[in-house]
């Protein structure tokens, strides 16, 4: 079950808010699409990102992917632990998997997010 | 039917084979098919694997911008598609693939070509296939050394090596298809080592064309870079690839 605090967007990231800052992911669909996951590229502390451009890559066994922003803002805090432990994305990408976490720049993105029901439905229509 | 552009570009060198790969998948081009050589030859890494490592001295290395172990691009064609993947409104050439499915499309291209040369190849079986449940071993550092169930395979010896890269709307995909060889050891074979009569490039980029055509049920009408192209090329082999520090995340924007 995707959990239903959260926040998906259309391209598969998750977002949870907590004040004005947003801890982003990728859903357990963008990890299954990519299958084995090898290794990651993350931004740094500090770095600014801008809604729906690339911050990083993904690298899976066959292809590296774009990862997209789903909000802008300042990243205040990188997951680095993960580019040596990708297993702990594929594992629990809504928990331990989170990528980063962002300083809102503009907290009215948050309503181009949807909910997970409308989510769901978006994975409907696209199968 | 789609119209893909086909771009015969004759040989570059590594950092502008590569650019002019990313050209067309930066400036928002049409589906193209680009086929060249390399000239001189080069040892391209996959985008992730360490620069750190000692290589053979007097080769060029470039960084693709996709995954994957190094090739040492010598004898081959290579071949690169790029192609929008943009889902339900634009069906149609790869659109809205998933990575294993675009493979299977653009390596039935390849399969084609090299049954037409002669050459039964088939995607690898599952005992042609590294186990992936050998966690303690590290994925070979070479393309040709690696087996994955999207490779082509000819008696148990890998032919082609391709790698992807994606964004939201757009894939690349380029892969190299061994006229002979890879200087270092016994897991590939070109289209030269098993033929008994003499195949040219030209021979090997005819066939590819066909059976590109005929895999993506396309027409591939000849064409060229254009300048928007041809200047992100420039900026790119000068900004990225003969730059040993470029970060994928270092982004270059397309031309407007």
């Amino acid at each position: 079950m995707r959990p239903k605090e959260l926040l998906y967007s259309e391209t598969h990231e998750w977002v949870k808010v907590n004040g004005g800052v947003a801890t982003v992911g990728i859903t357990d669909h963008a990890v299954e699409h990519l299958s084995d996951l090898v290794y990651i590229e993350l931004p740094r502390k500090g770095d600014r990102v801008t809604r729906g451009q690339p911050f990083g890559t993904i690298e899976s066994v066959k292809a590296v992917s774009d990862l997209n922003a789903p909000v802008t803002g300042t990243i205040v805090e990188v997951n680095d632990g993960l580019a040596d432990q990708l297993d702990i994305l594929a594992g629990d990408p809504f928990g331990s998997g989170w990528l980063l976490k962002i300083e809102l720049g503009d907290a009215s993105e948050l309503e181009a997010l949807v909910s997970p029901t409308s989510y769901e439905e978006i994975l409907a229509r696209e199968s | 039917m789609t119209r893909w552009r086909l771009v015969r570009d004759g040989e570059h060198a590594p950092a502008a084979n590569l650019a002019r790969d990313e050209a067309l998948f930066l400036a928002g081009s049409g589906p193209t098919l680009r086929l060249y050589l390399w000239n001189p030859p080069g040892l391209s890494l996959g985008y992730f694997q360490p620069r750190d490592r000692p290589l053979p001295p007097g080769v060029t290395v470039v960084r693709r911008p996709t995954g994957g172990g190094a090739i040492f691009h010598r004898c081959e064609v290579t071949y690169c598609a790029v192609a929008p993947l943009a889902t339900r409104t634009m069906r149609g050439a790869l659109g809205g693939l998933s990575i294993p499915d675009s493979y299977e499309v653009l390596h039935q291209g390849v399969l084609r070509a090299l049954e037409s040369l002669g050459i039964r190849a088939h995607l690898a079986r599952p005992n042609d296939i590294d186990s992936p449940d050998d966690s303690s071993e590290p994925a070979a550092f070479l393309c040709f050394q690696r087996r994955s169930p999207t490779d082509l395979i000819v008696q148990g010896r890998k032919i082609v090596g391709s790698a992807q890269r994606r964004t939201r709307e757009r894939l690349l995909q380029h892969g190299s298809v061994l006229l002979r060889a890879q200087p270092d050891g016994p897991r590939s074979v070109g289209v030269q080592d098993l033929l008994a009569s003499p195949v040219t490039t030209e021979d090997v980029c005819q066939a590819l064309v066909q059976g590109f055509e005929a895999a993506l049920d396309a027409e591939l009408v000849p064409g060229s870079l254009d300048a928007d192209e041809i200047l992100l090329a420039e900026r790119l082999v000068r900004d990225r690839y003969e730059d040993p520090h470029w970060r994928r995340s270092s982004r270059i924007a397309p031309p407007r």
